[in-house]
């Protein structure tokens, strides 16, 4: 047995051995990795289930495990078997070209982030490869970097799918989608990005700029599918609260893809449009109880091997003819018979005829669905059967074509045709014994293997389907001119992303200015704001107060305060508003004096003076004010100091009238005489009890002398030679 | 009333306790002295006293880490695994500063060699403010860290936006610590204690004034904390500041200052806790518009420094996401993940301003995106750093950002916080644009220049940036040790894998914080009920002193700590790799 990790880790061995081998063998090398590849994908599928588990970060309940069982299995057998193929229809595709190396590398570092994806059964492992995947397919679809349309698509696809991914990483970390409605949410988001489900499925006609053999392994067989794959998984046929979503989604998506078919004329478009189809089907079983894995797997491998078939197809053709317009292509046949086989065999695998692969697994996934359910896959399937008869058909068949066309080497059609000859031969492989076994272990009890449904109303259903199919890929063919189709999600998001910086400048411009009176003035509003908070969301507080009728005295002093900073506020001259500033707070200090608080009277006269004496000092060196603001913002500064000033008066006054315990001032009263041998007890708090404090604010207060006579006498040095 | 309870004895004093700090401050004036005296003007002999002082004071700080927890000089300074753990990395920062700041200053002429005993009192400061729950302490530790700070952004004394970014951050930062100081003042006026413990005895008074002046005091203490660490609408500073100071500074100053804020903004808000269904919603709001708005903003900037100086604005907006996460369910959710965060952020911030004064020459610093145009072929080295620590910046898987904001995110969605998580991961999908702006001008824009910029890289430099790295990388591994150390857990306990692959991380976190630990839980009983032994925030788990019967414990954990100080890499061994 293989340890599961094995099958992560080739991928990226190989990835790393393409890096350093030269050009030269690059061939030869990819060749032999398309064939380990392909037996790997064969070993992988015989395995027996088993998981394995490594501890990354047990503190964060980070780990890596990973399990190969079921689906699982199928599913990452089939990334390991196409991506050999794609490995060397790439080397063929790309050929001469330099940045062939880097392109397989990549493409090999995708599959092994892509088969990590599908075995991991951990919220982490899985975020980590999901994210790689998106990031791996960013460098891919933005492959040719000097085009910016291809780098436009390239980023939108990141931006969708990375952006999903971090929604998907809140759903897992809730606990998934199991645990709770929002968790649901959550993942059912994720898993549409990725799957390019309406609304999210913009991106993916877009990164159809990609070259070929990506737009065939990540947005047709593999990548696209990890979303619904994610659905599946995480049950979501037991969420039944959001069925209705997902069948509205798959609905609109399924009619997107049809109006696409009708109008796009490009080959990719229309394999795209077909892509999307059949990822809103997959969505959609993964809603119906008691699907199972067995019809999960056989619509996914089906559409994996026609899908890839086809876009190989597509690449050849472009490789050999330079256009992809499916209008200018008819009768290929001659020139390349083996494509056009390969292309034959792959579009009756798409229009669901028996006896492919595909046919069984459309039938048993309209076996399975509810009449709702039906009639969205009936439209999915109109629309598979044009782009079918489009893609596959119309440019092989019809009259001789205008262009020049040969024959690609096998390296072009190889891959194809195995695809579509698996797509053919895989009920035959059903029903063989090596996988029969592994099969019935996949099977429930409603999608049983049964081959043949007989003649029932399914069955002309299907093939009524068919012929809609068929007359409508006519009309659309021979429609006179094709209408660009008004496709304006992706616009939209183009020029939101485009418009992310300039909001970034205008809110730049909106929060600060970088001028430091902008940024105070906010500072004070959102700090008046806050303490409006406080106040409101208590339900204010009661000011008490003494109400004593205000003495002559008092009124004097507070007019005389009040007028003086009135005046402040429109004088011109610094020196005049240091002045009546000083006026102000020797108010103040008169205050203290009529309350009889002569030290504290003192002290603020000392402080007012000295305070004036420094500004003096300061401000003599400035210039004049002048009138640097309009009469807005001067309202507007008006207003935030009214509200900031009024609201630490409110703060103040609430102080005021809060009760203060007087026990400090009871201990000292008490311990003055017998402890510091001293009846004024200020000056025992000041020399005794407080004496270390007093130290500190002596040495502070001559420090702080220090500075400022050395800044002074500088100065002056300065100034006088 | 009886008043002797005045009269107190003198206060023990844990010297261990206190070491660290004065090792710091007093190698700022040794360092100081030399530079008076210092012979040919050179800086040399300070950087090595500096770095000698730093590894022994960050030395003493990792042989604490067996020791418990508990505060001395009544009640002053702290011990416990969260302050020893962020004082580690303040001292760490420092140290890595040092190692690139002279060629560095040279190249900018400046090479004053004040700036070593100014970063070292700044790193003191920062210092006191994450290990005291003194309010005064706490004010007095962010003056020191703030004063040093204003005078080294204004030490490009010849450069105009240096002299402009000191004054307008010196302005601003006089009134954010005017409303602490008031805050404080409010706070003590409610309690009658400086104590941060004792709010929530006089929010159990269930006194409506003191509760009131108690909303303000905090209050205001957020609006002078929140300066500091930057938050949004706080904030308006940090770009024209980073921008404007010199580049060694800027990255001491968005390392150092954010821890030291980040880490006082803890102690004070779990103080407050019972206050929260009033500052929880605005802190909610504070966290919102502090990671989206410099986000955004930053998304058309040019300078790197002031990208980086938006950038970091975002990271306090995580950092808070994680700390408002833990106070709204302080037992369950413990602070651990904040601290890592704040961790692999001192890391990578460091790496990445060291990385960005390469292009310093010739008086100018080159901080351009535009200088830093095909730095990919100059520096490979320095151009590989630098697509590391972006990474780490973004969070992308194995480094150690992605753990950091894997675990506040967890956090976040733990303690019902959803919406914060969802705006954290929608902003981290944001900062990829200007991240990544700054990678595409190292790889893939073009040298535009007529004459290149220098190609060689100081050793100093050199080394900063691989230990950085090296921690980036590596801390990951770290990561579960730090945790079970700070929530005071047997550090053992994380050898055990995980129980499933099905549990997800929500239970595996809660799994652990019910592990059966050797004390059963009689043990911890006397430790909730010892004042001044925990906090009541702490974690339970936090073993009395008493009741050890495990004397493995302390030791492994300070073995833990020992290897856990090679990735943060504060001087183990800074001689080998000179």
């Amino acid at each position: 047995m293989v340890p599961p990790f094995f099958w992560v880790a080739i991928g990226f061995l190989m990835a790393l051995i393409v890096m350093v081998t030269p050009r030269r063998a690059l061939g030869a090398l990819s060749c032999f990795g398309g064939v380990f590849l392909g037996v790997s994908a064969g070993v992988l599928l015989s395995q027996p289930a088993s998981t394995w588990a490594v501890a990354w970060v047990p503190a964060l309940g980070v780990e890596l495990s990973l399990a190969v069982e079921g689906l699982r299995q199928v599913f990452a057998s089939l990334i390991l078997g196409i991506g050999g193929l794609i490995v060397v229809f790439a080397t063929g595709y790309l050929g001469a070209d330099v940045r062939c190396r880097k392109l397989i590398a990549l493409l090999l570092a995708f599959m092994a982030s892509m088969v990590g994806l599908v075995l991991s059964t951990d919220p982490l492992g899985l975020f980590l490869f999901w994210e790689l995947t998106s990031f791996f397919s960013y460098l891919l679809i933005g492959f040719e970097d000097e085009d910016p349309v291809a780098r436009r698509a390239a980023r939108q696809a990141f931006v969708i799918t990375g952006a999903g991914g971090l929604v998907l990483l809140v759903g897992l970390l809730m606990g998934g989608a199991s645990a709770s409605p929002a968790a649901a949410i959550c993942v059912l988001i994720g898993a549409m990005t990725k799957s390019a489900l309406w609304p999210f499925h913009f991106w993916l006609p877009g990164a159809m700029a990609a070259p070929t053999p990506i737009s065939a392994y990540l947005h047709s067989a593999t990548m696209v599918k990890g979303g619904v794959f994610l659905l599946f998984v995480q049950d979501f046929s037991k969420i039944e609260f959001l069925h209705p979503y997902l069948i509205a989604s798959a609905a609109v998506t399924g009619l997107i893809a049809l109006r696409m078919s009708l109008f796009e004329c490009d080959l990719k478009k229309l394999l795209a449009a077909s892509t999307l189809g059949a990822l809103a089907m997959l969505a959609l079983l993964a809603t119906i109880p008691g699907a199972g894995p067995l019809a999960f797997a056989a619509v996914l491998v089906a559409h994996a091997l026609y899908k890839g078939a086809l876009f190989m197809i597509a690449g050849g053709i472009d490789h050999a003819t330079g256009t992809r317009n499916v209008r200018e292509l008819s009768g290929l046949r001659k020139a390349m018979p083996m494509t056009a086989t390969a292309a034959a065999l792959a579009g009756v695998a798409m229009m669901g005829l028996p006896p492919t692969l595909a046919f069984w697994a459309k039938e048993t996934a309209l076996g399975l669905a509810r009449p709702a359910i039906f009639a969205v896959l009936e439209l999915i399937a109109v629309g598979a059967v044009v782009v079918a008869v489009r893609v596959a058909f119309f440019p092989f068949w019809g009259r001789d074509c205008v262009r020049e066309a040969h024959e690609n080497p096998p390296t072009l059609w190889l891959g194809p045709a195995v695809l579509a000859g698996l797509g053919l031969l895989g009920p035959l492989l059903l029903m063989g014994p090596p996988l029969r076994p592994f099969l019935s272990s996949l099977a429930t009890q409603s999608s049983q293997i049964a081959y043949w449904h007989g003649f029932n109303a399914l069955f002309f259903v299907s093939l009524g389907t068919i012929a809609v199919g068929i007359g409508l890929a006519f009309w659309a063919q021979k429609r006179p001119e094709a209408r660009a189709p008004a496709f304006s999600a992706a616009d939209w998001t183009e020029s939101l992303l485009t418009r992310i910086p300039s909001w970034g400048s205008q809110l730049s411009k909106l929060v600060s200015g970088g001028k430091l009176r902008n940024e105070l003035g906010l500072f004070f509003a959102v700090a008046a704001g806050l303490m409006l908070f406080g106040l409101i969301s208590g339900g204010g507080f009661l000011l008490g107060f003494r109400t004593l009728p205000p003495t002559f005295e008092e009124i004097v002093i507070v007019a005389l305060a009040a007028l003086a900073a009135g005046v402040a506020l429109v004088q011109g001259s610094r020196i005049a508003v240091i002045a009546l500033l000083g006026i102000s707070g020797s108010a103040i200090a008169l205050i203290y004096l009529a309350y009889g608080a002569p030290d504290l009277a003192i002290t603020q006269f000392l402080i007012e003076m000295l305070t004036v004496i420094l500004f003096v000092l300061g401000f003599a060196r400035l210039p004049r004010f002048r009138s640097l603001s309009g009469g807005s913002t001067r309202v507007r500064d008006a207003l935030i100091a009214l509200a900031f000033g009024g609201m630490m008066s409110l703060l103040l006054l609430g102080v005021l009238s809060s009760e203060t315990s007087g026990t400090l001032s009871d201990y000292f009263l008490q311990n003055a005489v017998p402890e510091a041998y001293g009846r004024n007890v200020v000056n025992t708090i000041i020399v005794d009890f407080r004496a270390l404090d007093t130290l500190g604010e002596i040495v502070v207060i001559a420090m702080a002398a220090l500075g400022v006579s050395a800044l002074l006498l500088r100065r002056k040095s300065r100034s006088t030679p | 009333m009886n008043l002797d309870q005045f009269k107190v004895a003198p206060p023990s004093v844990d010297w261990i306790t206190l070491l660290p700090v004065i090792l710091v401050a007093s190698t700022g004036l040794v360092a100081l002295l030399i530079e008076m005296f210092r012979p040919k003007q050179t800086n040399v002999a300070i950087i090595w006293t500096s770095l000698i002082g730093l590894g022994v004071a960050a030395g003493s700080l990792i042989l604490q880490m067996g020791q418990p927890s508990g505060d001395t000089f009544a009640g002053m300074a702290l011990r416990d695994p969260a302050s020893l753990v962020l004082q580690l990395v303040l001292v760490g920062v420092c140290f890595f500063t040092f190692f690139f700041s002279e060629s560095y200053l040279r190249e900018r002429r400046i090479p004053f060699g004040e700036f070593y005993p100014l970063a070292l009192w700044s790193t003191a400061g920062g210092m006191i403010m994450v290990s005291t729950e003194n309010l005064l302490m706490l004010f007095i530790g962010l003056e020191v860290l703030s004063i040093s700070l204003y005078v080294m952004a204004g030490m490009a004394r010849q450069e105009s936006k240096s002299e402009e970014s000191a004054i307008k951050y010196f302005l601003l930062g006089a009134f954010a610590s005017a409303f602490l100081l008031y805050g404080i003042a409010l706070v003590y006026g409610a309690t009658g204690s400086l104590h941060l413990d004792q709010i929530a005895r006089a929010y159990a008074l269930n006194d409506g004034l003191t509760e009131k002046l108690l909303i303000f005091g905090v209050g205001f203490m957020l609006v002078g904390l929140g300066f500091k660490a930057a938050l949004v609408p706080f904030h308006q500073w940090a770009p024209d500041v980073y921008q404007g100071a010199p580049t060694n500074v800027t990255g001491f100053m968005a390392a150092a200052a954010k821890v030291a804020a980040i880490g006082a903004l803890y102690r004070v808000l779990s103080g407050a806790v019972d206050l929260s269904g009033t500052w929880m919603p605005l802190l909610i709001i504070i966290a919102i518009l502090t990671m989206t708005i410099p986000n955004l903003i930053a998304c058309q900037q040019k300078n790197v420094k002031r990208i980086l100086g938006y950038s970091s604005i975002a990271n306090a907006g995580y950092i808070l996401v994680g700390l408002l996460a833990h106070l709204q369910s302080p037992d369950k959710i413990g602070i651990e993940t904040t601290v890592f965060f704040l961790v692999s952020y001192a890391l990578v911030t460091i790496g990445m301003f060291a990385l960005l004064t390469l292009n310093a020459r010739d008086g100018k610093e080159g901080t351009e995106l535009s200088d830093f145009y095909g730095l990919w072929n100059r520096h490979p080295l320095a151009a590989g750093l630098m697509v590391l620590f972006v990474a780490s910046l973004i969070g992308i898987p194995i480094t150690g950002g992605f753990f950091a904001k894997l675990g506040i995110f967890n956090d976040a969605v733990n303690a019902g916080l959803t919406l914060l998580a969802i705006v954290l991961a929608i902003n981290s999908a944001i900062s990829c644009y200007y991240y990544l702006g700054i990678v595409r001008a190292a790889f893939v824009a073009e040298e535009t220049r007529p004459q290149p910029l220098g190609s060689t890289m100081p050793p100093g430099l050199r080394f900063t940036g691989i230990a950085c790295a090296v921690g980036v990388l590596g801390i990951s591994f770290f990561l579960t040790p730090i945790q079970a150390y700070l929530s005071g857990k047997d550090p053992n306990a994380w050898t055990n894998p995980p129980a499933t692959a099905s549990t997800g991380p929500s239970e595996n976190l809660s799994s652990s914080t019910t592990n059966p630990s050797p004390d059963p839980d009689p043990d911890q009983d006397p430790a909730l009920t010892n004042p001044g032994e925990a906090p009541p925030d702490q974690p339970p788990a936090d073993q009395p002193p008493v009741a050890e019967p495990d004397e493995q414990s302390p030791q492994e954990s300070s073995g833990e700590a020992a290897g856990e100080s090679e990735g943060t890499g504060p001087a183990a061994n800074p001689a080998p790799s000179r």
